[in-house]
């Protein structure tokens, strides 16, 4: 495994605002729950319709004047080589981000991140297909 | 020039700018010094602007306490503030009230209030306001379940919002019995704003009715000072559950909302209910019904008759609108729409002198309101009563 490389690509953001929340990240984010899961099939970056209701449920989090900042972040699992899953975190971050503006989150908002393999919701050895590993993380600050 | 001369030259212009852009600052809005981060400025600003009843302003001040800017981060005072200005009509803030009661920030979690903030906001045209309620129909949560006021809601939020495009063709369509035909349940019922920015918020919920049917939203303006009766400024054939109506001209209100399926002749009304704010033993009373005379123009007698029999309606607190009539009928008739009203209409033909209970006809065709009863008034008695 290639130690830690992320892309990260934080949208052309309002700079009014950007400041600010960044400041306020550092209070505890006061939504239920922490964070919100998307799970994706192996080598898939399609957002699987049983998934869209936690796109909602991110959604209604969501207020006007942009309160929160959204951090969506891909992961792969192990199967395949590293530079490809790295591409597959991002396309599965975009993926979700694309939901998230679908649904009228402004664009300038989400921080979309790409993990790869470098960041494994569970530690497995290279070549393992772990369900839990093929995901995109909500969270928020 | 001496030294202290240009000194003081300097002073004199350096001071002069500092004024000037003192009165700079008095102009400068909240907002215009939100933009440019000045959030002390914006704060202090926009007090000023709330206090003089801006709801804007009562916005930016959420914000404020919302995000932390210059102050502590306070999501119970940033609700009390986007409240007041939800309160005001103002739909960003209706949403933010709504979002932060559906996820229980700030206040406790409250998804029927949730659903009437989200409701009021989508109302006054908020797209994501829209969604969420449309999801919030489709789910059952706060809220009856209704797939028709889901699809409803997420075809409104579907102008701009793709992913309500997306839902719609997944959306499960009510079952045949959940199908229930009954009275709206009312969720709101404010008047907001002054002057010309009036308007009258309106909520409700409801299970899904007959495919037929639709909600009626009646809006009139009760009698003012030595009138009898009042006037339908609205009525409104909607598939919404809430609805935005502007009313900046002056005086009392009220309001209620039927389901109403007109080829079966029924309908379901709540009772009629003051606008905010015209509640109190000094308003006036609501409509028992309505009657339409109609009176051909050459008609001398129906015309008299009409206007005693106007007297008479009102007494028992019927509404009464005395109409030309178009047609060449050569009968007496009362007629009405809705099988609901038949006890109202019986009552009015026994009232007329040659008809009785049993001449009252249901006539769907005429297109009357639920709760009007149409009396076409042919001639009258030879005699005018003294």
């Amino acid at each position: 495994m290639i130690g830690y490389r992320s892309i990260l690509r934080t949208a052309a953001a309002s700079a009014s605002l950007c400041l600010a929340v960044a400041a306020a990240a550092q209070e505890a984010a006061q939504e239920a729950p922490e964070s919100l899961k998307i799970y994706f099939e192996t080598g898939s970056a399609a957002v699987a319709a049983d998934q869209a209701a936690t796109l909602d449920q991110a959604a209604r989090l969501f207020r006007d004047g942009n309160p929160i900042v959204m951090i969506v972040a891909g992961v792969a699992d192990t199967v395949g080589p590293d530079e490809m899953n790295l591409a597959l975190s991002v396309r599965r971050a975009e993926a979700v981000a694309a939901g998230l503006a679908d649904r009228g989150i402004p664009a300038a908002r989400l921080q979309v991140l790409g993990r790869g393999n470098s960041e494994l919701e569970v530690q497995t050895g290279d070549n393992v297909a772990e369900p839990e590993n093929r995901v995109v993380e909500i969270t928020w600050r | 020039m001496s030294l202290g001369a240009r000194v003081a030259g300097i002073l004199a212009a350096a001071a002069l700018a500092q004024a000037w852009a003192a009165a700079l600052a008095l102009a400068e809005s909240g907002a215009e010094a939100f933009a440019r981060n000045d959030f002390a400025a914006a704060a202090e600003l926009w007090r000023q602007e709330a206090a003089a009843g801006s709801a804007q302003a009562k916005f930016g001040l959420g914000l404020i306490s919302d995000l932390g800017l210059g102050v502590p981060r306070d999501a119970a005072k940033a609700m009390r503030w986007y409240l007041e200005a939800a309160e005001d009509g103002y739909g960003n803030a209706q949403f933010n009230v709504a979002v932060m009661l559906d996820a229980g920030t700030g206040v406790p979690r409250s998804l029927p209030a949730a659903a009437v903030w989200y409701a009021r906001a989508a109302a006054n045209g908020h797209h994501r306001a829209q969604y969420n309620l449309g999801l919030l129909y489709a789910g059952g949560e706060g809220l009856p379940q209704n797939a028709d006021l889901a699809r409803y809601w997420l075809g409104r939020a579907g102008e701009a919002l793709p992913a309500a495009r997306e839902h719609l063709g997944v959306l499960a369509p009510a079952k045949e019995g959940q199908r229930v035909f009954a009275a709206p349940v009312v969720l709101a019922g404010a008047l907001v704003g002054a002057g010309e920015a009036r308007k009258a918020e309106l909520v409700w919920s409801a299970p899904p009715g007959p495919p037929a049917a639709q909600f009626l939203l009646e809006i009139v303006r009760l009698p003012g000072p030595g009138e009898r009766t009042g006037t339908v400024v609205q009525a409104l054939a909607t598939r919404a559950s809430a609805h935005m109506v502007p009313l900046s001209a002056p005086g009392l209100y009220a309001w209620r909302v039927s389901l109403v399926d007109p080829a079966a002749a029924r309908y379901a009304a709540r009772p009629w209910q003051h606008l905010s704010g015209t509640a109190g033993t000094a308003a006036p009373a609501l409509p028992e019904g309505r009657v339409t005379l109609l009176v051909q123009a050459e008609d001398a007698l129906a015309a008299y008759l009409a206007r005693e029999l106007a007297e008479s309606f009102a007494e028992a607190g019927l509404w009464v609108r005395i109409e030309p009539a178009r047609d060449r009928a050569s009968v007496t008739s009362v007629r009405y729409a809705f099988r609901d009203d038949a006890d109202l209409a019986a009552r009015v033909a026994e009232f007329l002198p040659v008809l009785g209970a049993e001449d009252a006809l249901l006539s769907p065709e005429i297109a009357a309101a639920p709760g009007e009863i149409v009396v076409r008034l042919v001639g009258g008695p030879r005699e005018p009563a003294p």
